[in-house]
């Protein structure tokens, strides 16, 4: 017999009969995922942890409601994207955070553990919009089709935020490309 | 300045479909301005994945919710290995209670004495039967012989007795006639000529 994985959509339809257990397997396929995109989001590990069990017990709740199985992961991180900006209108104004060339220059000099803080500095210096499109497309691959979905927007406002924030990493972390990163 | 008539971001990203996707693989090995800018964004993608991934602090689980939570009959009735095993359990369990519980024949210590006098008993009602039965069959034997004796002698006495009684009949008819001869030859009666 030949050892078969058990795909998401199995899970899903055991965790609409009841089970647990099955539901708690697909957590773990995808918390790490949602945690680390939430965090990108809100920067802050506690925040994106309490925000990451919203998101599983929303989604858990929902579940009946989940139309297409396979399209789970864009339905998940919809939830996701919701609750964290949910979370942010409630405890921050959105901020634009401008350029600092001084850590941009700085990161040129950093090792890799380094290189990844400057990353993070660049990302945080988009806008939530933009960083969103990066963490989607970049961190977690989806299409644009399916971030549109996610972010309740055309494909066409994906790609320019996208693009934007592309062109602004691609000059905040030129210092950073001509060190180490070949 | 790369050429603006290239989604080149749509190109890194794998956005492009197929026929676009080769129109710029075409392109950016001849356009030196388009292949700096590739090379751009590569390296900014690259860059980007040295973001280090984070390890969630707590494991998210969940341990029921009574939305969703079916009842516990449907939980039993859907589980058909769990019934199988429960079966098998309390079919086990049965077998061990009946065992452990179950009245042991009685012991009795029985002594060779015991056993010869049993086995004595034992032959003289079964030679005792047999007797009875030897008895009844030689009674029954002897009865229906007898009766077929006394049959035939019956039978011989009535035959002589109705031989007797037909030579009696004769002899009287014998007497009857003479009898009347000698009235007749008294009485002087003539007596009916017997010639011609």
């Amino acid at each position: 017999m030949i050892f078969r994985e058990v795909e998401d959509p199995d899970l899903i339809a055991k965790a609409r009969r009841g089970e647990v257990e099955a539901y708690n397997l697909l957590v773990s396929r995808w918390e790490k995922r949602v945690f680390n995109y939430l965090l990108r989001l809100v920067g802050n590990r506690e925040d994106a942890l309490d925000l990451s069990q919203d998101v599983f017990l929303k989604a858990y709740q929902n579940l009946k409601k989940l139309e297409d199985p396979a399209r789970f992961s864009s339905w998940l991180f919809r939830i996701a994207h919701n609750e964290a900006y949910s979370m942010l209108r409630k405890n921050r104004p959105e901020t634009e955070l401008t350029v600092d060339p001084a850590i941009a220059e700085a990161s040129a000099r950093m090792y890799p553990i380094e290189l990844s803080l400057a990353v993070e500095s660049a990302l945080g210096r988009l806008s939530g919009d933009q960083r969103e499109a990066v963490l989607l497309k970049i961190y977690q691959g989806f299409k644009f089709e399916e971030m549109a979905e996610i972010l309740d927007c055309p494909v066409s406002t994906v790609k320019s935020r996208l693009y934007t924030a592309l062109d602004l990493l691609k000059i905040s972390l030129a210092p950073v490309q001509t060190r180490g990163v070949e | 300045m790369s050429c603006s008539t290239y989604d080149w971001k749509g190109f890194v990203l794998g956005e492009l479909i197929a026929g676009d996707r080769q129109e710029a693989e075409e392109h950016v090995k001849t356009c030196a301005a388009c292949r700096e800018e590739v090379d751009r964004l590569r390296l900014t993608q690259a860059a980007l994945f040295a973001l280090r991934e984070e390890e969630i602090p707590r494991r998210i689980a969940f341990v029921s919710d009574p939305v969703l939570k079916p009842h516990w009959w449907q939980r039993v009735w859907m589980s058909g290995p769990a019934m199988g095993f429960a079966s098998a359990v309390l079919i086990a369990c049965a077998i061990l209670v009946n065992a452990a519980y179950r009245p042991a024949p009685p012991q009795v210590a029985v002594t060779p004495a015991e056993i010869d006098q049993r086995v004595r008993a034992e032959v003289d009602k079964r030679v005792k039967t047999a007797v009875v039965e030897a008895v009844s069959e030689v009674e029954a034997r002897d009865g229906q012989k007898t009766a077929e004796l006394v049959k035939a002698v019956d039978e011989k006495y009535e035959f002589q007795r109705r031989a007797d009684l037909a030579a009696f009949e004769d002899y009287a008819r014998m007497q009857q006639k003479k009898t009347n001869l000698a009235y007749m030859a008294m009485t002087g009666i003539d007596q009916p000529s017997t010639k011609p």
